[in-house]
């Protein structure tokens, strides 16, 4: 016997959670590719209003042309009285963006799209006393492998979840030249933290960043420093020496590889 | 207006038969169980990286509330796996999930399935075997609609994968399983020192991409359903071992047992 009350129950989930998980990541377009946009994946910010939409809606409007694949995706994507009153009416409202956020994921999946296998970075963190090397670096090896830290079956994604923030704060610094405090202050953070996982007095930690990218046609991985900072009691109290890098994941192998089949800007998105 | 009644009839009924599906509720135990003894691995996990998960949160009283929601996180987390796992404690355990991803540094897609998980538990019945505290009856079936939403709100991230890869220059001309496998990081040692020809890599990824797509297609039909969930199943497996996601494959492949539940094998 079925009661009334579990079938609004079903209902009610059905319709604010269940169909939005299908529906919504076809229709809102996130921009989410800070790493290397707008290069990489063209599903391409339409709805965010902090940007200039026009040169890529028109990038996915030529690029769909070329292929026909979605013609309804076409419709909703060049439609903006269609897209923006879901955007506003629904998508926009704070209370359901609050409960979206603890149970689906209603923008687009984008697991190992081009962001990922071009915009990133691998990460060494070096702790040094005077010149000597104390500790090895972890995250990844030398060959990009998997280093100590995240190397097990069930080892958390935390410490290669820092390529993200970390690419982001490269990138930016290698283009626009400066960090604002938040970024500055959570490096130091993240330094912090491996100081402490490690518990061992340096005077000096650094990290070292290769484009993830590197190892097909046999390119020769280039570890650079990114950063470097002195410690003392532990931690980093003082000021981060960054540099920029001359190597720089849109210069590899893959996107050459590319480059002579799209012709697309190569401009990250700007710090604000 | 006639014809209105009669599809509102029709929708009603369905409905009422969507609502009476029965999955086996053994099975959901034994989820039940996978899925709490993941779920510490996963909380220990943050635990230890508690410093720097709190990266943002600028006050002390912030961070303060931080580590005591971790720790109450994991004890909703052991009554669920004792069996005690009302619905107001799985509501807890999922409340307090939330609240602790949502406000976590890093945020991953291992953080996004355990959430999800932790969400549709809410509905299920998962307590009927292997119950310490034995409040509840053990009863072979119980509804089976919150199980067919998890897997179709998971589905749902699948079609929206395959279409940004269908969007994706390099999966677009073939060469995205290529440049993954290129990566190193995310397969084991044994895997990278493997010559794997062009021919394999692109076939692999076409159909990587077929299967994001099709999954949900598949669900929907019936007679399908079972390869769907036999694709996600190996789709979390790959990710398990030889590709290197951890926790990503694990709380997928605990989700695949949850799955399970709805498929009906012939005796």
């Amino acid at each position: 016997m079925v009661s009334k009350f579990e079938k609004n129950v079903m209902l009610l989930l059905l319709i604010t959670i269940v169909i939005p998980a299908i529906v919504m990541p076809l229709v809102v377009f996130k921009n989410d590719y800070r790493y290397h946009y707008p290069y990489a994946s063209l599903p391409i910010t339409i709805f965010n209003k902090e940007i200039n939409e026009k040169p890529h809606r028109m990038n996915l409007k030529t690029f769909l042309q070329e292929k026909e694949y979605f013609e309804i995706l076409k419709y909703i994507v060049f439609n903006p009285v269609i897209s923006r009153s879901f955007f506003k009416y629904i998508f926009e409202n704070k209370y359901y963006k609050k409960f979206i956020r603890m149970t689906v994921e209603t923008s687009p999946f984008t697991l190992f799209n081009s962001h990922h296998l071009f915009g990133l970075y691998g990460i060494r963190f070096s702790m040094w006393q005077g010149d000597k090397l104390l500790i090895l670096p972890q995250i990844f090896r030398e060959d990009l492998q998997s280093g100590k830290l995240t190397n097990s079956l069930f080892a958390s994604r935390h410490w290669q979840g820092l390529m993200y923030p970390i690419a982001d704060c490269i990138n930016r610094y290698s283009q626009i030249g400066e960090l604002n405090n938040q970024h500055i202050s959570m490096i130091k953070n993240i330094l912090n933290h491996y100081l402490n996982r490690n518990n061992i007095d340096v005077d000096k930690i650094t990290i070292d960043v290769t484009p993830i990218y590197s190892r097909s046609a046999n390119e020769k991985i280039n570890w650079e420093r990114f950063c470097y900072a002195k410690v003392e009691n532990k931690k980093v109290n003082g000021e981060i020496n960054l540099r920029k890098l001359n190597h720089h994941p849109f210069s590899l192998h893959g996107v050459k590889e590319l480059k002579d089949k799209f012709e697309y800007g190569l401009t990250y998105y700007t710090l604000k | 207006m006639l014809f209105l009644l009669r599809i509102y009839k029709k929708i009603d009924f369905y409905v009422e038969y969507f609502l009476q599906l029965e999955a086996d509720s053994r099975v959901l135990s034994v989820y039940r169980i996978v899925f709490s003894v993941i779920g510490f691995i996963f909380i220990y996990n943050n635990i230890l990286h508690i410093d720097l998960m709190t990266i943002g949160l600028e006050s002390h009283y912030n961070i303060k509330i931080y580590r005591i929601a971790n720790y109450c996180w994991l004890l909703s987390l052991f009554l669920i796996n004792m069996g005690k796992g009302v619905i107001w404690f799985k509501t807890i355990h999922w409340l307090l999930a939330a609240y602790v991803i949502n406000k976590s540094f890093i945020f991953s897609v291992e953080n996004y399935l355990y959430l999800l998980s932790a969400f549709w538990i809410i509905f299920v019945n998962i307590n009927s075997y292997y119950n310490i505290l034995g409040q509840d009856k053990a009863s072979g079936k119980v509804k089976a609609w919150p199980v067919y939403f998890f897997f179709v709100s998971l589905a749902g991230n699948f079609i929206s994968s395959g279409i940004t890869k269908l969007l994706d220059p390099i999966w677009l001309h073939g060469l995205g399983i290529k440049y993954f496998f290129s990566l190193g990081w995310p397969s084991i040692n044994v895997l990278n020192s493997i010559a794997i020809p062009d021919s394999i890599l692109t076939f692999a990824n076409y159909s990587v991409i077929l299967f994001e797509i099709s999954v949900l297609l598949f669900f929907l039909i019936p007679k399908l359903r079972k390869i769907s969930i036999a694709m996600v199943f190996i789709f979390f497996s790959l990710l398990t071992f030889p590709f290197r996601l951890d926790m990503i494959g694990p709380i997928g492949l605990s989700m695949c047992i949850c799955f399970t539940s709805i498929i009906r094998f012939k005796k």
